[in-house]
């Protein structure tokens, strides 16, 4: 399974960085005597109602999607892990206050939160990686915290300890080490869910803007062509992102098993 | 002669659920140059808290030092600042725990982890290098166990490893709690000859931590017995095993396998050790003392018998 994922996953990258080699129109091109044409051979997803091959869309689309899948990830890392481990390394009043933090931050619809502060913010893609990194980062702090936590009992750093190594240096060579392996499953699924919430966004209108193509704005397209027969534009779209996902989610799941067969990454 | 490590009236407890545990009530040892010290007792009479005490090592969200000092280098450790007390520890005074494969890092070569114990204390990685090579000379293992991980060494290969990385930073005082405890008998007796053979060639002073007394008889100049806590007995290893005068030493010795007739019965002391909250009045092993008598409910204070040699009994 993950090995399925992950090919899918390079085949993606491959496809998505080398997209205007493989596309044969521009995926701004368009064509009105042309429009809304079912797949052909030249156009092998099909036309959109301003005759715009959407085959190319796609493929440009998915370098928004991905783009948007690792900025925000990254931004979530940055954020997420150090907070995780002062938390879990430091304890006391610095825990708890971040902790509290995390809670009212899980507590909180994140996807309500995400329309509130693009709403009020311009829609575009750099605000939707934000913030999607902004709002993601709080499940990261709390599993590095509880892995630090883990780690921090263990024999090897009271080792540290007894041997007069300080702080930092237990927690940069004992503990950061040992919270990786939970890092990258969670980061991978995070990955996964931050290009479903991109899409989700610019399908809303508050995601990426036309004409710059995302799945999500595809598929909004063919959403005012439901029931005339015009499936390619919904299915090609939708398709792009279920593959995606799941691909992730696979290659995520597949890591867990391998890395962490305590299941210590698992969602709490 | 001074000496170079003294404990005195050391009293450590434990916080648990609001209760005070004591853990240590006013344990006082003294270890000189070059001496090898042994501590005995049975399991949970605080041979190892008394260990991270000296370390300043007793997490204080479990617990604390209540009085007493740890004197070392005419300072009182109990007092230096942490940073300042992570000079000592791994520097002045090195500690090798019982499991070998606790202390290192599983997934880090022990190269590494031998190196960065030396970077920590200021060294050049070059001579630390150096200094590697040579105690891996010392202890008797080859050169390229350098780079394994901990895993793929033997319990008392790997244990020889923590000796290493405990004498790379040259200290003085080398503390073995329970370090051989985990390992077959025979590497037992080995592990012991050898910490022995160092002791002498780096002019180590050490702290031999172990229920094993059989082990002390083999180590210790002078040995220590301690019990829920408190120090019963003391004195010059020869004349405590020929002359125990406090009966829970009688006890544990009676108590020990009879290397001379292997097979025979073993004589366990019935009872177990108090826990640190159910401590009796008066002497501590008056519960499972076979001589108890009317004093025997007040406390007994440390009587000197023959000369160097120190017991808590009316007897
Ligand atoms: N972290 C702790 N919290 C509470 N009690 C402890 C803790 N560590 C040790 N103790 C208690 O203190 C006593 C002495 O323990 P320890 O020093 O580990 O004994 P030893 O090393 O001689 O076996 C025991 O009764 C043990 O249960
Ligand atoms: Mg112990």
């Amino acid at each position: 399974m993950a090995v399925v994922g992950l090919i899918v996953l390079v085949f993606l990258f491959f496809v998505a960085s080398l997209a205007p080699f493989i596309a044969r129109h521009s995926p701004y091109e368009q064509n009105l005597s042309n429009r809304l044409q079912p797949p052909t051979s030249t156009y092998i997803m099909g036309t959109d109602e301003l005759g715009r091959d959407i085959f190319s869309r796609i493929l440009y689309g998915g370098r928004v999607s991905l783009t948007v899948g690792f900025v925000s990830v990254t931004i979530a890392l940055r954020i997420g892990v150090p907070l995780g481990l002062m938390a879990g390394f430091w304890g006391g009043l610095l825990d708890m206050f971040i902790m509290r933090l995390v809670d009212i931050m899980l507590c909180f619809p994140t996807i309500f939160l995400i329309l509130m502060v693009i709403t009020f913010l311009e829609p575009n893609i750099f605000n939707v990686m934000f913030v999607i990194g902004l709002t993601s980062w709080p499940s990261l702090t709390r599993y590095v915290r509880g892995e630090v936590l883990a780690v921090r009992e263990r024999a090897f750093v009271q080792a540290a300890d007894m041997a007069g190594y300080s702080r930092f240096r237990i927690l940069m060579i004992h503990i950061l080490p040992n919270v990786t392996a939970p890092v990258i499953i969670t980061a991978t699924l995070g990955v996964g869910s931050a290009v479903l919430t991109e899409s989700v966004l610019s399908f809303l209108g508050l995601g990426v803007q036309p004409p710059n193509p995302s799945w999500g704005n595809i598929l909004a397209l063919g959403r005012e062509y439901i029931g005339q027969q015009t499936w390619w534009l919904i299915l090609y779209p939708a398709l792009a992102i279920f593959i995606t996902v799941m691909a992730f989610n696979m290659v995520g799941e597949g890591l867990r098993a391998r890395l962490d067969p305590h299941g210590s990454g698992r969602d709490r | 002669m001074s000496p170079l490590l003294e404990v005195k009236d050391l009293k450590v407890s434990y916080y648990r659920k609001g209760d005070e545990l004591p853990a240590l009530r006013g344990i006082s040892l003294k270890l000189h140059k070059g001496e090898s010290l042994g501590i005995s007792g049975e399991s949970g009479c605080g041979k190892s808290t008394l260990a991270s005490a000296i370390l300043g090592l007793i997490p204080s969200s479990e617990g604390g030092v209540k009085s007493g000092e740890v004197l070392f280098d005419k300072k009182n450790l109990l007092k230096l600042s942490s940073k300042d007390m992570r000079q000592i520890r791994g520097k002045k005074i090195s500690l090798i725990m019982q499991d070998p494969y606790g202390s290192f890092n599983p997934v880090i070569k022990l190269k590494s982890q031998l190196l960065e114990t030396g970077l920590v204390h200021g060294m050049e990685s070059l001579e630390a290098e150096r200094k590697i090579s040579s105690l891996l000379d010392a202890v008797q293992l080859p050169q390229d166990v350098r780079e394994a991980y901990p895993h793929q060494l033997s319990g008392g290969m790997l244990q020889r490893v923590s000796i290493v990385a405990a004498l790379i930073n040259s200290p003085e005082i080398l503390i073995a709690d329970e370090s051989t405890s985990s390992l077959d008998v025979t590497i037992q007796k080995k592990i012991a000859q050898l910490l022995l053979s160092l002791k002498e060639r780096f002019a180590l002073s050490l702290i031999f931590i172990t229920h094993n007394l059989n082990l002390l008889s083999l180590m210790a100049d002078n040995i220590y017995i301690l019990y829920a806590g408190e120090l019963l007995e003391m004195g010059p290893s020869a004349s405590l095993f020929k002359n125990p005068a406090h009966p829970y030493t009688k006890g544990l010795i009676d108590a020990l396998p009879d290397i001379r007739s292997p097979g025979s019965e073993l004589r366990p002391i019935p009872g177990s050790i108090p826990s640190p909250d159910k401590i009796p009045q008066g002497c501590v092993f008056r519960p499972r003392c076979s001589y108890v008598f009317e004093k025997c409910r007040l406390s007994p204070p440390l009587k000197e018998g023959v000369f160097g040699h120190f017991y808590r009994c009316h007897l």
